[in-house]
């Protein structure tokens, strides 16, 4: 992290190599996003098989659609997440998806323990941070974030106004800045 | 609603994490444009929601990687590489820091070519879908007025160049502000910087009666010229790093970057 400065930064290096269609390029981005973006994928289809179908399906999108990101509207991973959700969030749409109805915790337990990787102490960490938030901020940052509900989906199923949907979110974000 | 308003009601966190109605997004985006202070706040959510998002990764199936390169490397055969026009912006030399002037006037006067060029790529292609390419325009256009106000502030002979040179802690950094008190400006360009440790970021305060005053946060984007707080007295200027968001008070000891107004 405290690498003294480069040209450019990573995600600058990795959006010129997509750019000149060079597979390093691909191979870097994978490297860096794969494990945010599979853990977004698999909190909305809840299933190994189908997340790692939809996460193929992302890059694929990336590789194609990189002309489209527009550095002016914001950072690289934002741009990326918001394909890997919506590309989520079509695969449950899909005929034969069936929802699986173990709660979502432990389906994000089992499959984060079946792919037998180190933890990153310093990822692990953070996530024992978040989980200091309380629940009724961090079910709506996970059910809005994570799982693509807008803000009106999000009132609905958490049965509250809308109103509180927004100065609940700007609390919560608030405490995840003390956090990190 | 003003500006804190708009900051405080959740709204730029619900934009961040795309759960808002189409036309609020357009209107966000629109604002952002106008006010600084939004686009920082933007920055600002997408840091800590990626950050977030990373402390909730999980590592897909070893062998995926693999799968993922031989798709798109058999893709790869059938489409062409991407118009020279990025690359060539990308690969444009190092700026000097001997000549920041002409150079910035030179990167700026790029950015506003390509601009134009999108502009005009955007003309031929709008017949389709008027609306949202009329949006997209008047969108440039501010871009290109923000640019140009940019570049009138370091042309401006009123402006003050002072030179960040680094401290103990990074002898190499160096930072550029350009301040003009009359204009009302205060500009800032990252020449050279550690990549800020991860939860930190970047912060310019200037000295006012031998006090440090918060010149607000910025992000590490090394080819940009952040817009930062207006000052009509200011003695120095100094760059730490903070936690995100930014901090009251300075943290000395984590002093990157110093320089006296001359």
């Amino acid at each position: 992290m405290n690498k003294s400065a480069t040209p450019r930064s990573a995600d600058e290096q990795i959006i010129e190599l997509l750019r000149l269609r060079e597979t390093s390029g691909m191979s870097l981005l994978y490297d860096k996003y794969s494990g945010a973006l599979f853990g977004t994928i698999v909190r909305v289809v809840r299933s190994q098989e189908i997340a790692e179908e939809v996460l193929q399906d992302t890059f694929t999108k990336v590789w194609r659609n990189i002309e489209s990101y527009d550095t002016s509207k914001g950072r690289l991973f934002t741009w990326l997440i918001n394909i890997a959700r919506n590309s989520a969030i079509d695969a449950t749409r899909q005929k034969d998806f069936k929802r699986q109805n173990q709660p979502l915790e432990n389906v994000v337990h089992t499959i984060d323990q079946q792919q037998n990787s180190t933890p990153n102490p310093e990822t692990m960490d953070m996530r024992r941070l978040t989980e200091k938030l309380s629940p009724e901020y961090k079910d709506l940052v996970d059910l809005i974030y994570f799982q693509g509900y807008t803000q009106s989906e999000a009132a609905e199923e958490l049965n509250i106004p809308l109103g509180t949907v927004k100065t609940r979110i700007r609390t919560a974000i608030i405490r995840l800045r003390e956090f990190f | 609603m003003k500006i804190q308003e708009i900051i405080e009601s959740g709204i730029i966190e619900l934009y961040v994490m795309n759960a808002l109605p189409e036309d609020e997004a357009v209107e966000v985006e629109a604002l952002a444009i106008e006010h600084p202070e939004i686009l920082l706040e933007i920055e600002n959510v997408q840091n800590v929601l990626q950050l977030y998002a990373q402390a909730h990764a999980i590592e897909p199936h070893p062998g995926l990687k693999e799968t993922v390169l031989k798709k798109i490397k058999a893709e790869r055969i059938l489409s062409p590489p991407s118009s020279s026009v990025s690359t060539s912006l990308s690969s444009s030399p190092p700026l000097s820091t001997k000549t920041p002037w002409i150079t910035w006037l030179a990167a700026a006067t790029s950015v506003i070519a390509i601009v134009l060029f999108f502009q005009n790529m955007n003309n031929k292609n709008a017949l389709t879908n008027c609306t949202t390419e009329n949006t997209k325009l008047v969108e440039n256009q501010k871009v290109i007025v923000q640019l140009e106000h940019k570049l009138n502030i370091l042309r401006s002979a009123d402006t003050k160049v002072i030179d960040l040179k680094g401290l103990e802690i990074a002898p190499d950094a160096k930072v550029m502000v350009y301040w003009n008190a009359n204009e009302k400006a205060t500009l800032l360009s990252i020449q050279r910087l550690p990549t800020p440790h991860a939860g930190k970021q970047y912060q310019l305060w200037a000295i006012v009666d031998k006090k440090p005053v918060s010149a607000g946060v910025f992000t590490y984007d090394i080819t940009a010229i952040h817009a930062m707080k207006e000052f009509d007295h200011a003695e120095a200027f100094a760059v730490t790093e903070e936690p995100v968001g930014g901090s009251v008070t300075p943290s000395l000891d984590k002093m990157y970057v110093l320089g006296n107004v001359l």
